[in-house]
């Protein structure tokens, strides 16, 4: 490998490195790592609260046509 | 909860409203049409990648039986130079990294990037221009593949001038997903922002290293090269897929669920310990290479301390599932991602012990590792995007799915389909890794010799030590080369089989995905806000 390519590796490796770390100071700067509590409810707001789940099967079709004569 | 009388259209509330109540209802107004901008923003782009990963979904599931079927009867197919195995392989793998897999974690990355920072996705058409790139450079680039183009390199096979339209493309994205994060409304970054962040911020950064010094004069070649590649090679999926996948099950959990992570702590550990190991973790692909003893066991060091996420990962998804197992009866989402968890946690274990030499010498280049390769990709990171999209698409399209019973079809027959092709590709590896090594002996005949002249302690400890370290002393005959590919054949057509098995699933799903954007499926009233009054799903919450 040419000096140039050692050089490249280096710097992108540092580069890589050093995001992860700059990253993890910003993060404890920022106080991302105090209210762990508040963080994990983040997700969660009034139209979809805690105790409701998002998701489910669609309705059969036999349902559908039901819930339409009603 | 006072009773209101609501009107999303006009506004009208109830009659005797005190301050606090009008504040609330203004509050999940302003939310739900915040929500609304943020899905309308995202339409366009996230459906156009999904519908692009749905399709070269099916074209690298066709790759992947011709290649399966080559294995056990290489007389298929030969007639033409784009169909033989040395093209059609790697451009499955290509097209299925790159086409599927990546365009199904970009179009879930950035939904989750807008719903997570609160803001709409900013200048769209941008997007939907990266999106048209990439689909042309896998096109070119899977082209390139069949024609003879290949690079050699597994997993950078694409030739140059199709390399370069995909990071520009994931270039763009990034920049957008990075620029949504930056004007992300104030307050916590949620542990799935985090993976998205490491994703779009870590990938494009690898991507170029390995083509600068496998594609252009920088090249290098030889030892260093197999070493770059294998640091490329892992990080795709540790940088990459891993935080995509990994992002979309700590917001789909707990979201379908309804209930928070089970310890938000672990879940941040878990985050930070990936982005600081999993880099190192590439060359123990090369034990037993002709590279520095120190690369490897640096990289076996690296894989072990990947325990620790790991560990909090699986930790973390089990317990906020927990309890709440039911609900899988319920939601096709869940189902999908929970699957994906296991598997992660699986496949992670078995990659970390796999780092390790005793454990790598007899299995590397046996089908025990495709085995293991496979359940990472698709048992894992595969379950979790189709969950993803089930999630999100009828949010985007405004319809439900189509049909309930052909999503039972897709899930059925891919889990089984993957279950089935872990287990006997690794059974077909083991055997086949103890008889390129030319032991006939398994673990049994071992322990039945050792305990009965050593006792039952020392016995056993004995004969997993001739198991794993000692299989070369036990040459007793050497096994002809072509005896062992025969001995794989029974495996590779069980394989074959769930090859078949999974590509059912995929047409059940592709047809879900076209008859959703067609809008085949009910019209919902309620576009991002899927809540069910159905009695068991209730009770299967409150547990």
């Amino acid at each position: 490998m040419s000096m140039l390519g050692y050089i490249l590796v280096f710097f992108i490796l540092a580069g890589l490195s050093g995001s992860v770390i700059w990253g993890l100071w910003w993060a404890l700067r920022g106080g991302q790592f105090s209210n762990f509590a508040a963080g994990a409810t983040s997700i969660f707001d009034d139209e979809e609260p805690q105790g409701y789940a998002t998701d489910a099967f669609p309705p059969a079709k036999d349902e559908n046509k039901s819930e339409e004569m009603k | 909860m006072s009773s209101l009388n609501i009107d999303m259209q006009r506004g009208v509330v109830g009659d005797q409203l005190d301050p606090d109540s009008m504040a609330r209802v203004l509050d999940q107004r302003q939310q739900a049409s915040q929500r609304a901008l943020i899905d309308a923003s995202c339409k366009v782009p996230v459906l156009l990648f999904y519908g692009s990963a749905v399709f070269w979904l099916l074209i690298g599931t066709v790759l992947a039986l011709i290649s399966s079927i080559k294995l056990h009867s290489p007389n298929f197919l030969t007639h033409e130079a784009w169909l033989t195995f040395g093209r059609v392989r790697p451009a499955h793998l290509d097209v299925v990294a790159f086409g599927w897999a990546s365009m199904a974690g970009l179009g879930t990355s950035l939904w989750l990037m807008c719903r997570l920072c609160r803001v709409p996705l900013k200048w769209p058409g941008m997007v939907v221009g990266a999106a048209v790139l990439w689909n042309v450079g896998v096109l070119s680039g899977t082209a390139g593949v069949l024609a003879g183009q290949s690079s050699g390199i597994e997993w950078i096979e694409y030739p140059f001038y199709a390399t370069f339209m995909l990071f520009v493309a994931f270039a763009l994205v990034a920049v957008w997903g990075l620029m949504t994060f930056g004007r992300r409304q104030p307050g916590h970054v949620y542990v799935s922002q985090w993976y998205l962040f490491g994703s779009m911020f870590w990938f494009p950064w690898v991507y170029i290293t390995v083509q600068l010094l496998t594609n252009t004069p920088l090249m290098v070649k030889g030892t260093p090269q197999e070493s770059i590649h294998w640091w490329f090679g892992h990080n795709v999926l540790g940088v990459f897929f891993t935080p995509m996948g990994l992002a979309a099950i700590y917001y789909l959990i707990p979201k379908v669920i309804g209930r928070p992570i089970y310890s938000y702590y672990l879940s941040i550990l878990g985050f930070w310990s990936l982005a600081l190991f999993y880099n190192w973790a590439g060359a123990h692909h090369l034990v037993g290479g002709p590279v520095p003893a120190w690369l490897v066991t640096v990289s076996a060091v690296g894989s072990m301390m990947m325990f620790i996420p790991v560990i909090t990962t699986a930790l973390n998804h089990h317990m906020t599932t927990y309890k709440h197992f039911g609900v899988l009866r319920y939601s096709p989402t869940l189902r999908f991602v929970v699957f994906g968890a296991m598997a992660y946690t699986i496949v992670s274990f078995q990659g970390s012990l796999m780092s390790l030499r005793i454990f790598n010498e007899p299995f590397h280049f046996t089908h025990h590792t495709i085995a293991h390769a496979h359940l990472g990709l698709y048992g894992f990171y595969t379950m979790v995007m189709f969950g993803a999209m089930y999630y999100v698409m009828p949010r985007l399209t405004g319809h439900e799915w189509s049909s309930a019973r052909l999503i039972r079809v897709h899930f059925w027959t891919v889990a089984i389909g993957i279950a089935l092709m872990f287990v006997t590709l690794s059974i077909g590896g083991m055997i086949q890794g103890f008889e390129l090594h030319q032991s006939r002996q398994g673990l049994g005949d071992l322990m039945r010799q050792h305990t009965q002249t050593d006792g039952l302690v020392s016995g056993s400890i004995n004969a997993l030590s001739d198991f794993f370290g000692g299989f070369k002393a036990k040459q007793d005959q050497p096994i002809p080369f072509l005896a062992v590919v025969r001995d794989t054949i029974p495996w590779l057509w069980i394989r074959s089989g769930t090859g078949i098995l999974i590509f059912i699933g995929h047409m059940a799903f592709a047809w879900l995905v076209l008859a959703n954007l067609l809008g085949r499926g009910e019209r919902r009233t309620g576009p991002t806000l899927f809540h069910t009054d159905a009695d068991g799903y209730r009770r299967s919450l409150e547990v």
